[in-house]
């Protein structure tokens, strides 16, 4: 297969079923079906179980779909090559223990073929990036939660890859831990702007920030798959006037432009004392979860 | 090619950081001081016991080496999710099983050396006479052992929990060292078609042992010394191969 210049993951009516004993059987992903085009920031979304690690562990060829196929940069998946292309970071990031963080990022260099001065500028230089050179000598035993992600995250854009999965990178993770891991990865996506970045998460505000694309994901089916900024258009601005007629305040919920600038030209025939106006812009959470419970599980 | 030298390198590394290892060395040395009293406590051929004692010492902590060490190795890996790191990189799983066999069977041509030079340096001060030659064919046959055990505990290992393996290992340990001679004792079970099957399967390790030849002084030809070595690679290999085809089959939940 030649590799697909548009498109960085493609996956093809993928399932997996569970077995999990006694004859019973889970479905992680039912049919699921999505393309990521190159170069963007998508987030995978959706509630505990829904499917989002599964997914990516499919893409990663550690768990084999049940039915279904998949790409990665044009290349079929499980395969050296596919993985080529990759920088993963998983969602509880482990390493050996007794290695240091420069050890190991020389052993994963290692392992991708990286060799020598190249090697060893690369290894510098992302240190600078995450902000771990003080620790660099140090044993990844000692590591906080925090330097782990970000050693994590170093060690997966070792080969500059074209595409980055990060499963939860988030997760885990104080406010501040959160928004410096947010931080880098806004640095990283400056730093291969023509990378793809596919990252799971059920922290919205994160996706909200990151993402060019979101693809929401429930009981293992593809519920959602847009630009974020359509997701945000589809419901209008909402906007809360405060008037004064008759020594009363009366406060109006208006939704659209259209509706504020007819009801602001009855104000002023009226002789209406208009005392503020405040907009409410539509959350991605709002966007995405008006109609359903979705971040607690409950059914649509 | 490079990175299952990588890989072996670190779990070589891995291998000195591990208390299991430490334990081992300790029950080794153990077992070799127990010998020369073991060998002291006899009436006539102390020194054939004690070389006799001294060299099962060296067999048995190989052969925990192998099961112990082997699962650990694994079973860490997967459990603990460093394997995900591995993984992600175009390395494949049969490459990553390869990397851990060879640094663990590194490890162990170490120890064997290293308890070999002790065999050796505790029978000049005890004055036991020992046939060099012997001692040497003795310590190849016991890695070849090692190797095979390892390559056996290895399929287990991907294909079953710690203990399910350790059991399964020992079990094929046991079957290949003493079923031979129980059928010796029978004649009629030589036909037997379960016994033929597990001929098939179980690998023969009474050729590993040539503890009271070298008790006595004698060593073996060296081109027999040669087919128990072309026997061990063949074997392994076949053990190592379907480890590989398990592995790249299974799931990894990390």
């Amino acid at each position: 297969m030649k590799p697909n210049e548009q498109t960085d993951i493609s996956i093809q009516n993928v399932s997996k079923i569970f077995r999990t004993g006694f004859g019973l059987k889970k479905t992680g992903v039912n049919g699921l079906s999505l393309e990521v085009p190159r170069g963007q920031v998508v987030g995978l979304l959706g509630p505990n179980g829904s499917g989002k690690s599964t997914t990516i562990k499919m893409i990663m060829g550690f768990l084999k779909p049940t039915a279904g196929s998949m790409t990665v940069c044009g290349h079929a998946v499980p395969s050296k090559i596919s993985r080529s292309f990759i920088g993963y970071l998983p969602e509880n990031p482990r390493f050996p223990k007794f290695l240091s963080g420069k050890s190991l990022l020389q052993f994963y260099g290692g392992l991708l073929s990286l060799r020598g001065k190249a090697l060893a500028h690369r290894i510098e230089f992302l240190l600078d990036l995450v902000n771990l050179r003080w620790a660099a000598n140090e044993k990844v035993q000692g590591y906080s939660k925090g330097m782990t992600q970000r050693l994590a995250i170093a060690q997966a854009l070792l080969n500059e890859p074209r595409l980055l999965i990060f499963d939860e990178p988030m997760s885990g993770l104080d406010p501040l831990g959160r928004k410096d891991i947010r931080k880098l990865i806004a640095e990283v996506h400056r730093e291969l702007p023509e990378a793809t970045i596919f990252f799971s998460s059920h922290i919205l505000e994160d996706v909200e920030q990151l993402c060019s694309s979101v693809a929401l994901l429930k009981k293992g089916r593809l519920k959602t798959f847009c630009k974020v900024e359509e997701l945000l258009k589809v419901e209008a601005q909402r906007f809360d006037v405060a008037v004064k007629h008759d020594s009363t305040t009366e406060t109006k919920s208006l939704t659209g432009t259209q509706e504020l600038v007819t009801f602001l030209n009855e104000a002023k025939n009226k002789g209406y004392l208009v005392m503020g106006i405040s907009s409410h812009r539509t959350s991605l959470e709002e966007a995405l979860f008006k109609d359903e419970t979705v971040l607690s599980g409950a059914p649509l | 090619m490079k990175s299952l030298f990588q890989i072996a390198g670190i779990t070589v590394k891995e291998l000195l950081h591990e208390k299991i290892f430490y334990l081992l060395a300790a029950f080794s040395l153990l077992a070799i001081i127990l010998s020369l009293l073991l060998g002291d406590l006899t009436y006539a051929e102390q020194s054939k016991i004690t070389i006799d004692f001294l060299l099962a010492g060296i067999e048995l902590t190989n052969l925990l080496f192998s099961v112990f060490m082997g699962i650990t190795l694994l079973h860490r890996e997967l459990n603990l999710g460093w394997i995900a790191m591995v993984l992600s990189k175009p390395i494949s799983r049969t490459h990553f099983l390869l990397g851990k066999f060879l640094g663990q069977i590194t490890i162990q041509a170490s120890v064997i050396l290293f308890l070999g030079v002790l065999t050796i340096v505790m029978c000049r001060m005890n004055e036991i006479h020992l046939a060099y030659q012997a001692l040497f064919q003795s310590l190849v046959l016991t890695f070849l052992q090692g190797i095979l055990m390892s390559a056996i505990v290895y399929f287990f290992a991907v294909n079953m929990g710690a203990l399910v393996s350790a059991a399964a290992s020992l079990g094929m340990f046991a079957l290949g060292s003493f079923t031979e001679g129980a059928v010796k004792t029978n004649a009629a079970l030589d036909t037997h078609p379960a016994w033929k099957m597990v001929k098939a399967v179980v690998p023969n390790f009474r050729l590993f042992n040539m503890k009271t030849l070298v008790s006595y002084g004698l060593s073996i030809e060296w081109h027999l010394l040669g087919i128990v070595c072309a026997y061990t690679l063949i074997c392994s290999a076949m053990y190592l191969l379907l480890a590989g085809l398990c592995f790249s089959k299974r799931d990894i939940f990390t």
